[in-house]
């Protein structure tokens, strides 16, 4: 059975979407809220992530938290740290962060998929880096335009999902927004985000991405999030970039209980 | 590239002032870049020009030294944070955080268009989590300490009763290795606050030993009547390492993405040797004048070898 775990900080309306999701494709989903659940990290020849006491190794991790390596804890882990005086709570995100990179980053080497990596949280703090790496390729970048065009939802690799104008749309706006929106994942390391474009005049141009996507916030979420996580499961099949992609789950053969 | 080393971090911290020093010995131009100071919403930044606030040339550099980058925790005005001020907490440590992003993505842009770094970003990540670093090797077939990072006193007793012994010391690094009083664990609500990294007390000599690249640079014996040596030293020797020490050595700074290392190393009396640590930014000024500068001179050697 595919098991789920999803880290979160609580208040993350799209880890329950998601969760939900697994569940509705029988899969084993399994919850982390960083408010109240700890992990620890047994280190030694065969080092074991334990949630809640118990040995965890899912098949896909989903990781809300933006942990990242950087050094210095995000608002979530700050916010969610007990007591009032400032240095203790930001000793304890600190202390609270690094257990959590390293029980992340061993999920990854246990063959888990982990979407998004924790470098992605990296480079979700060093965009300009990211902007770099895209001046290498020929997908256009303009960070401050207006996305009001196409919008991508790229998992594993691939686009799952795409709204115009806010709207969901299919099959697919054009495989060169495809093809863009693979390279952006590239660059910031992202297995699951969102890429926004402007399509004015013509112009295709990358306005934005997001590796932490409001999946709620997209039309349908729920089919969002079953080819999000559908998506994820299939990362080391061919991405289908010159082929339309699939995008509501039925596409993939799999039935609904509606 | 004929133009100077760029040295990142407190103009006054000894590691910098030896690389300055090493530098100078060697005509190489150093320019000093103080990140606490620079305004990052005045750099300019195209695909020709890395320009600082300052007028430093960042693209120009013919490689960089990276001794710390600022990660001041931001001040607050008391020392609790009355909740009607979280907010403005939040939002304050957040711009500091994304300055620190700011300064890190402009080290990945230089390095990804090949310039030389010593450590290169991705390097210092394990540096900022030490059971991260451990199970990283570990996961190499490098020799490090059993441990276990946790918020679970059932777990550190459970590790306790199997070992006998242990020590502790912060999951992020950065303080001070201790011997466990077991009697501390009965404070398990402390526990629960923040997890703390409890590994097995390793005997032995203690190997200080610094890599660049696939050699050794320096290595030192070093005596001290606490379990953390670090300031605590009685007596300090230059050695020669075996072959496979020096090895496991520059093996583990591979494997944590680092081409500069100062590792701790631990040899048992049964002639096991142990990595404790990997530190990607190293002290070494205090110690260098036993092996004549060979480490800072090693560092500008290395970066400001033609490319």
């Amino acid at each position: 059975m595919t098991t789920l775990l999803v880290v979160h900080g609580g208040g993350d309306p799209t880890a329950a979407l998601l969760l939900r999701s697994a569940e509705r494709l029988g899969w084993k989903a399994v919850e982390a809220d960083l408010r109240s659940d700890r992990f620890s990290l047994g280190v030694a020849a065969t080092t074991v992530v334990r949630l809640r006491g118990r040995p965890i190794s899912p098949h896909l991790v989903v990781d809300r938290s933006a942990t990242t390596g950087l050094g210095l804890s995000g608002p979530d882990a700050l916010r969610r740290q007990r007591g009032t005086a400032w240095r203790e709570r930001h000793t304890a995100a600190r202390e609270e962060q690094a257990l959590l990179l390293a029980a992340l980053d061993q999920l990854a080497r246990g063959g888990a998929v982990v979407a998004n990596p924790s470098t992605a949280a990296d480079l979700a703090l060093m965009p300009n880096a990211i902007v770099e790496r895209l001046a290498r390729t020929d997908v256009p970048v303009r960070r401050a335009g207006e996305p009001d065009g196409v919008e991508v939802l790229v998992a594993g690799g691939r686009g799952v999902a795409y709204r115009h104008h806010g709207e969901l749309a299919g099959p697919t706006p054009t495989n060169a927004h495809l093809r863009d929106a693979a390279e952006v994942a590239t660059a910031a390391g992202a297995t699951l985000l969102s890429v926004s474009f402007t399509d004015r005049g013509g112009r295709r141009v990358v306005t934005g991405w997001d590796v932490l996507p409001d999946l709620t916030s997209w039309p349908e979420p729920e089919q969002c999030a079953l080819g999000a996580l559908l998506g994820l499961v299939e990362v080391d099949a061919p991405v289908l970039v010159d082929a339309p992609p699939p995008f509501f789950v039925e596409e993939l053969g799999r039935p609904t209980d509606e | 590239m004929s133009g100077p080393l760029l040295v990142l971090g407190p103009h006054d911290d000894a590691q910098v002032v030896a690389v300055r020093r090493a530098a100078a010995e060697r005509d190489v131009p150093v320019q000093v870049v103080r990140l606490s100071e620079t305004r990052p919403d005045r750099w300019q930044w195209t695909p020709d020009r890395i320009e600082t606030s300052e007028g430093d040339r960042l693209d120009e550099v013919r490689g960089i030294y990276v001794r710390s980058m600022p990660t001041p925790l931001p001040e607050h005005t008391a020392e609790h944070v009355h909740p009607d001020d979280e907010a403005v907490w939040l939002e304050r440590a957040e711009r500091r955080r994304r300055r620190l992003g700011f300064f890190k993505s402009a080290q990945l842009a230089l390095d990804e268009r090949g310039v030389p770094i010593l450590n290169p970003v991705w390097g210092y990540r394990h540096h900022r989590s030490k059971p991260g670093a451990d199970a990283e090797l570990a996961a190499a077939g490098i020799p490090v300490p059993r441990g276990v990072a946790t918020s679970d006193p059932a777990e550190v007793e459970a590790l306790l009763d199997e070992l006998g012994d242990l020590v502790y010391k912060p999951v992020a690094g950065g303080g001070r290795c201790r011997v466990l009083d077991p009697t501390t664990l009965r404070h398990g609500r402390r526990l629960d606050v923040a997890p703390v990294y409890f590994q097995e007390h390793v005997p032995g000599r203690n190997l200080r030993v610094y890599t660049l690249d696939d050699r050794i640079t320096a290595a030192f014996d070093i005596e001290a009547d606490d379990v953390d040596f670090r300031g605590r030293e009685t007596a300090i020797s230059v050695i020669e390492l075996d072959d496979d020490v020096a090895q496991l050595a520059i093996a583990a700074a591979k494997v944590l993405g680092l081409r500069f290392s100062g590792s701790d190393i631990k040899a048992t009396p049964d002639g096991r040797h142990v990595v404790l640590d990997v530190n990607p930014s190293p002290m070494f000024a205090g110690i260098d004048h036993r092996v004549d500068g060979a480490i800072a001179g090693s560092i500008v050697d290395v970066l400001a070898a033609p490319r």
